[in-house]
């Protein structure tokens, strides 16, 4: 040791000063978070051995792309750890000679897995979980099971896992036992392989069938790094493959290696049953590991603190303020005769304060000594406020930086700062003029403000950061260094194409006892008040560098793509697309979008629909990609309002989308404070030509929904169930699920049913499909609110079909509420 | 890194746009498809930025605040000055808004580096932050580091507790000022980690001319050296 420490600190002393630092509720072992183990993957792209399944589990949201190929057949999967311990998977298998039997031709086959955990790993017990396997398809994978996973390590050889499991349909066609169920039921004997055009839940097939097999196997994580083996039991007979094709199986094992080459891709080889080769490639990448570990953000100007002015203690009520934060013990007592009276009370939220009422005979010394004593025997006090009998305030002591904090905050709040500034027209003028230039420096822009003696209410547009409140603390910083002392109130509202959204209400002195302390972006969640932004009058609140008419445009390349045709599984174009707009006051604009193709395939589609719906609304798309070269696929009037505080309003008329021109209107209801909202839109459409400009084909109708939205809170998850009449006539309902992460990464799926029944649907019996939005900040090392959206729809078909409108009203206000901030409030400091 | 890059090259391809805004995509994204992809510029301007010549401390004296310097490895110092104090949190911050939040002698935040540090809790007594003769340092204190990485990366904290080594006498030069300190090296660890922080103490004040201090698991150590202390400014 360099010295003799001044303070001995026994127990007491030491609880009670990390509890005062709030210290003793982070555990001594607070870490960074380890990386957490990302098991390898099967043939089908699930957490798996070989051709079988485990029951480990990826890391939470990690997401991979699959390619796996043996004996002819390739499973293409795309696999999602929805929550941590659901892990769902969309497939689309490409199986040489399993066609309709007979005609040995390529059986096209889309499939979905789903696999939950039952029970986590622990250090006696395996992890345990159920799964099912193309129970959303032809069926043609379809098999149930139950499956543990354990983990040993064995010194020097590495680590191994053990699995073993029970299963059904296609996992007891080897080695089975009657099926125990059948016992309970004797339907539970059936087990039809028949499913028609596909696309339903088999619901009716899980856990039937005479039998039940067993499997398993062992995987051994060799010492060197990345290298793994594996060897499985397969009970999977590849009955259908040996009887419509060539496939052969001499025995049911499977042996292989896999190599992770990078922590993003992972190949593999097998020998599979003794008679073919097997290879697997996947590519993963997680929501909460960004592809880019830069940071090439500048950091936040500083927040420019007020000066304190001198005799606030006259007026805040405190009176002299002492700062006694040493850790050092008392020297007296609590029993101090001079000591009348004291009130703990609560302020501020928890900052416990001590008024203590002095004798007559005390004198107006302010007593420091017996504030230590008060605080080592009422508890954890943060301040001290000493008062005469009269109650008048001798001086106030804070023993502990949240009662400094407390303190300045108090006596800053009342100050009596000038605010003669205010009647003077031109300073009014540069303030503006100033903070304009401010938010610019930090790429934001002044849309509207608003200008009292002791607040000030500004209206922001934010383009660049993806979380909004990085841009209101940037903005809140940008106020403090512009504003007069005497505007203790910073009122922020986030303006989203002309819409207020929402109302952020921080007080100045909070900001300025917050600003560099730990815990700061916690500690201003709990002190701002959220609200709904009232309907604005621009005409008055207009930023000077606000104007109307404004212009927009921006060139970007695409690539839009068609999956799963059968005759080409995959093509794309890479086009050129041009957007433009002219917004001529606040809400009301025009906009265009044109895109042109480039190089590409998807003009050589030639799959014509076989739709039999009456209406083809929208299984004529290969037309349109045909002919449409270049395609107007927006050119649109658009008026998006505040109607209340709550309630938003938007009316478009023109060519809405690519394959359909009219009229749309939508009105949508979300406060702020609630963390769901009900929305409403009509639409009168005529269906446009092939060539994607101006003319129009003899198809019209009127298509509308209503529309529940629901954020639960719950691990992200968001809901949206839309009820009404789709482009085709046909009635019903979509439900939506997608888990939504801070950073703005999505991945959900979503299902539709209505009056058009599977048979008359076609393929694939209801509308389903996938979505993913990634947002370019996980990619750049730089911040953006630019985001790369993607649906992934296993057929596009009649039934079920809703217009696309580019502007519908949700999205601009679903991340700025009270929930929307929550989540992404750590980066306000930031 | 193979992957890595075409992956960045990709993003860039894809997100790359013209826009009317001000945030032109291509612009940000040059450096980075330089940097990734080519290893070095390819859009105009390859000749590197000549190395700034450090300034003397006739010239420094003439800069009219504190100041300090601060490097990481063996990067050139950056010399800069506070911006705003708030409540003995000092931000220090250069040109382009990279910089350092200190309490007393204690870095507790960095900002517009790769990784930053956002926070740190520490003891009412740790020495670090309020200057004390080195005959009364405490024997151990505790802090808490506090990270947000951004992004889309999960936040977390780092709790240790420190004790110091024995210090020994070592003159320091900071741009020409010798200055006599005690060397003192501060042990931090927890069940996982240990790291060491080193600073040249003024023994009698406790004030600290120089430290080389631990901002985070990815970060390489920062070194800080007082030119003019801020309470002389």
């Amino acid at each position: 040791m360099v010295a003799t420490p001044v303070v001995n600190w026994g127990k007491g002393l030491l609880g009670t000063a990390l509890a005062a630092l709030g210290l003793s509720f982070i555990p001594a072992t607070a870490e960074e978070p380890r990386e957490p183990e990302r098991p390898t993957l099967n043939l089908f792209g699930v957490t798996g051995l070989i051709d079988t399944p485990t029951a480990d589990m990826q890391p939470d949201a990690n997401l991979t792309a699959t390619a796996g190929y043996f004996g002819g057949y390739l499973r293409n999967t795309i696999s999602a750890q929805f929550l941590p311990g659901l892990e769902a998977s969309f497939r689309y298998s490409v199986l040489n000679e399993l066609g309709p039997p007979g005609n040995g031709t390529t059986l096209f086959d889309r499939s979905f897995d789903v696999k939950i955990r039952v029970l986590e790993e622990g250090q006696s017990w395996p992890a345990i979980a159920l799964g099912l396997q193309d129970f959303l398809g032809t069926g043609v994978y379809s098999g149930e099971y139950i499956v543990a996973t354990k983990g040993f390590e064995v010194d020097e050889l590495g680590a191994f896992r053990v699995t073993g499991g029970v299963g059904w349909g296609r996992f007891s066609d080897g080695n089975g036992v009657e099926n125990p169920l059948v016992n309970v039921a004797d339907g539970f004997r059936n087990r039809d392989v028949n499913v028609g055009v596909g696309g339903n839940v088999t619901a009716g097939q899980f856990f039937r069938g005479e039998n039940m097999g067993f499997f398993g196997g062992i995987e051994w994580q060799t010492p060197v790094d990345g290298l793994t083996a594996k060897l499985e039991y397969s009970p999977d007979r590849y009955l259908r493959e040996r009887e419509f094709g060539d496939f052969e199986q001499d025995v049911p094992l499977n042996a292989g290696i896999e190599y992770r080459a990078t922590d993003n891709v992972e190949i593999g080889a097998y020998y599979m049953y003794g008679t073919e080769f097997g290879v697997r490639v996947s590519i993963s990448a997680n929501p909460f590991r960004p592809l880019s570990d830069l940071d090439l953000e500048a950091g936040p100007k500083p927040l420019t603190p007020r000066a304190t002015p001198a005799g606030l203690g006259d007026i805040s009520g405190l009176g002299d303020i002492i700062s006694m934060i040493t850790g050092e013990a008392p020297r007296a007592s609590i029993s101090d005769p001079r000591l009348q009276d004291v009130i703990v009370h609560e302020r501020l939220g928890d900052v416990r304060w001590a008024d203590a009422i002095m004798t007559a005979r005390a004198g107006d010394r302010c007593p420091t000594e017996l504030a230590k004593a008060i605080d080592a025997e009422l508890g954890v006090i943060d301040v001290v406020t000493f008062q005469r009998p009269d109650n008048s305030p001798i001086c106030s002591v804070a023993l502990r930086p949240a009662g400094e904090h407390a303190v300045r905050i108090t006596s800053r709040a009342s100050s009596a700062y000038p605010t003669d500034w205010y009647n003077r027209d031109d300073e009014r003028a540069a303030l503006v003029k100033a903070l304009a230039e401010e938010l610019t420096s930090e790429n934001l822009s002044l849309y509207g403000i608003e200008i009292a003696p002791d607040r000030v209410q500004v209206y922001l547009e934010n383009n660049r950061y993806r979380a909004m409140p990085r841009a209101l603390g940037r903005t809140a910083r940008a106020l403090s260094r512009t504003m007069p002392p005497s505007v203790e109130t910073f009122e922020i509202t986030p303006v989203e194409g002309s819409l207020p959204v929402a109302t952020v209400i921080l007080k100045r002195s909070e900001l300025e006892a917050q600003v560099e302390r730990p815990d700061a972006a916690s500690k201003t969640f709990a002190s701002a008040a959220i609200k709904d932004a009232a309907p604005v009058s621009w005409d008055a609140v207009l930023a000077p560098d606000t104007t109307f008419p404004r212009y927009s445009w921006n060139i970007f390349p695409a690539t839009p793509v068609n999956l799963f045709d059968p005759d080409q599984p995959a093509r794309f174009d890479i086009a050129a697309v041009a957007t433009g707009g002219i917004e001529f006051l606040p809400g009301l604009s025009t906009n265009a979008e044109i895109s042109y193709r480039i190089i590409g395939d998807l003009d050589d589609i030639e799959r014509t629909s076989d739709s039999l719906v009456e209406e083809r609304v929208r299984s004529d798309i290969a037309e349109y990609l045909n002919q449409g070269n270049p395609a107007l696929t927006r050119l649109t009037f658009d008026y998006v309002t505040k109607l209340s505080d709550s309630i938003y309003a938007r009316a478009s008329t023109g060519l809405l989308e690519r394959m359909y021109a009219g009229v749309s209107g939508e009105v949508l209801w979300k406060p702020a404070s609630q963390s769901w909202g009900l929305g409403l839109e009509v639409n009168y459409v005529r269906q446009r030509g092939f060539n994607t400009l101006f003319d129009f084909r003899d198809y019209d109708t009127v298509t509308g929904h209503a529309s529940l939205y629901w954020d639960t809170g719950f691990y992200g998850l968001a809901t949206q169930i839309d009820a009404g009449r789709y482009l085709a006539g046909d009635w019903g309902g979509t439900f939506a699920l997608k888990r939504r992460f801070e950073n703005g990464w999505e991945v959900g799926g979503f299902a539709t049913f209505t009056t058009i029944p599977f048979n008359e649907f076609g393929e694939g019996s209801f509308d389903k499909g996938l979505f993913l939005t990634i947002p370019f900040n996980w990619v750049l090392p730089y911040d953006s609110r630019q985001e790369l959206e993607t649906v992934l729809r296993p057929l596009t078909r009649d039934g079920g079909a809703r217009l696309v409108v580019k502007n519908r009203l949700y999205p601009l206000v679903e991340d700025n509420d009270q929930g929307g901030y929550r989540a992404s409030w750590k980066e306000f400091w930031e | 890194m193979i992957v890595r890059s075409g992956l960045v090259l990709l993003g860039a391809l894809l997100f790359s746009a013209c826009t009317s805004g001000e945030n032109s995509s291509f612009e940000r994204l040059k450096p980075i498809i330089e940097d990734e992809i080519f290893g070095g510029p390819i859009f105009g301007d390859p000749e590197p930025a000549p190395v700034p010549r450090e300034p003397t401390r006739v010239e420094l004296n003439e800069v009219p605040f504190a100041t300090i310097a601060v490097s990481i490895e063996d990067s050139p110092r950056a010399f800069v000055v506070p911006l705003a104090d708030n409540g003995g949190y000092l931000t220090y911050q250069d040109a382009l808004r990279r910089g350092v939040i200190m309490r007393g002698g204690l870095i507790t935040a960095t900002q517009g580096l790769t990784y930053n540090l956002s926070a740190v809790k520490h003891d009412l007594d740790d020495p670090i932050v309020g200057p004390r003769a080195l005959a009364n340092w405490p024997d151990s204190i505790y802090r808490n580091y506090q990270f947000a990485l951004g992004g889309g990366a999960r936040d977390f904290q780092i709790t240790v507790a420190c004790r110091y080594e024995q210090g020994t006498p070592e003159r320091v030069e900071i741009i020409e000022l010798v200055f006599d300190t005690i060397r003192v090296v501060e042990i931090c660890r927890n069940t996982v980690r240990e790291f060491r922080n080193t600073y040249w103490v003024d023994p009698n004040s406790g004030f600290i001319w120089k430290s080389e201090q631990w901002i985070g698991p990815r970060q390489q150590p920062m070194t800080v050296e007082i030119i003019r202390p801020y309470a002389a400014s």
